[in-house]
């Protein structure tokens, strides 16, 4: 799905759709029972509408979470306006779903492990002496399994140890830029950890959204640093690639997917939803997220989308919205001041176990949650990188 | 600056894993006789677990075909469950205390915030027992070095869970009629 060769991604595409056409009544059936049930405890609680366990689990208020999504609805624009440039670039003025879920533009550069450990270690140390000396205490301590061998599971991610006080980072190194973005979002796993960790355990047990607050803001640091460094177009433009994609992925796929969910949940309420319907509810979102760009979006997305079957997290995709605009008005706040890195981003990571949302943003970033304006200037890394990517590419658009 | 593997046979061997889940099955047959060792022993459980089961996660993702570690993946699962139960037994447990009460328990613990934001949840979620709530007047701690009012109290929450339980199964029946 994510091959270069678009032969190759359409007859992958092909074999997902023949395959989830197969069992789509059945998946529907299971998404039904899950809401069903969710909605039948929540009647008997009392509880008017569905999101309160969501806004317990995420310790967000309805107010502050509404104030995002309204957000989120700014720069719809601007966003499209990206995907139809990405697809320019590829010479076509439509694209498939799956054109999405690759890069346009790929780094030519081979990145050595060594390169890699080089790059974090020297991006943290310019930010803050501590967590320059964090990286190298876990690159000599070897607390990072890179390497490419068969039998490995494929993915990554930062494994915790409270008892012994260590962390673990898990991934697939391939030399390649993307592998360094997801190498420092480990490592910013592993430094909330090892914040936390003289925390008594149960003052360790962080919101689902907070958790990927400093993996984002790590993963950012090192890509913008490296991107600065970097002049050949071609490069920058993979590079810008990769934050972008992450970045939409949570400001503008996400949030289609949440309300994807609301609106299958209130249907569901008045009795079963079947799989051409919730094919429908999606792809209607999918349509207002890329714009005219993407006219037949994935059928069968509900079906593999694996938070949306989640029975204990309710509603388990939007947390990853909340945690990414955390994080990237975080990264504001530090890039304006890197001595706020101590003051702020770490207060905030040290709170992360002992207060909601709304206090954090309160508190640290002497902000308001409810407001609208918090959270469209939370985009602002964003929409910095898409206009950097619209000013490259606006030579090379194909000529009529 | 060379090393790719991730040192992980440094941390612990696989019969050390063997020692931690004993450790933790032993914790969960105890009874705590009060809320405050009940909430110790719930922070204790809780952090072995995530010790543990991501230590076993880690010698899987390593190596998937390693056939030992798979049947400690579905040990600590069934760990897990017999944990998350014991979350639901402490939630039931500080729901039902007065407000007076778990304000003075609240105050003198360094979990504040975790329980507070158990006890939200959970009131919401037992307020279909209301008519059995919040009845408690004194709090079950060792604090109080009373150790009748203890045994009382604790025999009170006993029968308050049974009941709910029954409660519980008949509900969830209904659901799964509601939603089949």
């Amino acid at each position: 799905m994510f091959a270069p060769d678009r032969l190759a991604r359409q007859a992958a595409a092909k074999a997902v759709d023949d395959a989830c056409a197969e069992e789509a009544d059945l998946f529907a059936t299971i998404l039904n029972r899950i809401a069903g049930f969710r909605l039948q405890s929540y009647k008997m609680r009392d509880w008017e509408q569905p999101l309160t366990e969501l806004l317990e689990q995420n310790r967000i208020t309805e107010a502050s979470l509404q104030a995002m999504m309204d957000a989120l609805e700014h720069h719809r624009e601007l966003f499209q306006a990206y995907y139809a440039r990405k697809i320019a670039q590829a010479e076509r003025v439509t694209g498939e779903w799956h054109d999405f879920e690759t890069n346009t533009y790929r780094s030519a550069r081979h990145v050595p492990f060594e390169t890699a450990q080089t790059i974090v270690t020297k991006q943290f140390k310019q930010l803050n002496p501590k967590l320059g000396a964090f990286a190298e205490n876990v690159f000599s301590k070897g607390w990072v399994d890179a390497e490419n061998r068969p039998g490995k599971a494929e993915g990554g991610f930062c494994a915790a140890f409270p008892i012994a006080k260590e962390s673990r980072i898990f991934m697939t190194y391939r030399d390649s830029y993307p592998d360094v973005a997801t190498l420092a979002h480990e490592f910013g796993h592993a430094y909330h950890n090892y914040l936390l960790q003289d925390e008594l355990y149960l003052n360790q047990v962080k919101g689902t959204s907070i958790a990927e607050t400093a993996s984002t803001f790590m993963e950012n640091l090192v890509l913008d640093a490296t991107i600065k460094e970097t002049t050949e177009r071609e490069e920058v433009l993979a590079l810008l690639e990769v934050k972008i994609r992450e970045g939409l992925k949570y400001a503008s796929i996400v949030p289609g997917m949440f309300r994807f969910e609301q609106r299958f949940y209130a249907e569901r309420q008045h009795g079963t939803v079947s799989a051409d319907r919730l094919s429908e509810l999606l792809q209607d979102e999918e349509r207002s997220a890329y714009g005219p760009v993407l006219p037949d979006p994935a059928r069968y997305k509900w079906m593999y989308i694996s938070h949306l079957f989640n029975p204990n997290l309710a509603f388990y995709n939007i947390p990853y919205t909340i945690g990414y605009l955390l994080s990237n008005s975080l990264y504001q706040t530090v890039q304006a001041d890197p001595s706020q890195f101590s003051t702020v981003f770490e207060a905030v990571m040290h709170d992360s176990g002992q207060a909601t949302i709304d206090e954090i943003i309160k508190r640290h970033l002497n902000a308001d949650p409810t407001s609208v304006a918090f959270w469209v200037e939370a985009q602002e890394p964003l929409v910095e990188a898409i206009e950097q990517y619209l000013t490259l590419t606006e030579s090379s658009l194909p000529v009529d | 600056m060379q090393q790719t593997r991730w040192q992980l046979e440094k941390l612990y061997t696989i019969d050390d894993v063997k020692v931690g889940i004993a450790t933790i099955q032993e914790a969960l047959i105890k009874r705590p006789s009060t809320l405050t060792e009940q909430v110790e022993r719930y922070q204790q459980v809780a952090r072995d677990v995530e010790e543990w089961s991501d230590f076993i996660y880690c010698l899987y993702a390593e190596d998937v075909t390693r056939s030992e570690v798979h049947p400690l993946l579905e040990e600590i699962e069934v760990v897990q469950a017999t944990v998350r139960s014991l979350a639901a037994e402490l939630d039931t447990q500080i729901a039902v205390v007065s407000q007076e009460d778990w304000e003075t328990f609240v105050a003198d613990s360094p979990y504040a915030f975790f329980l507070n934001e158990r006890r939200d949840v959970s009131r919401i979620v037992h307020r279909l027992f209301k008519n059995n709530c919040y009845k408690t007047s004194v709090l079950t701690d060792s604090k109080a070095g009373d150790n009748s009012t203890n045994s009382a109290l604790w025999h009170y929450v006993s029968s308050w869970m049974e009941n709910k339980s029954r409660l519980v199964k008949g509900y969830t029946k209904r659901c799964l009629r509601l939603t089949a």
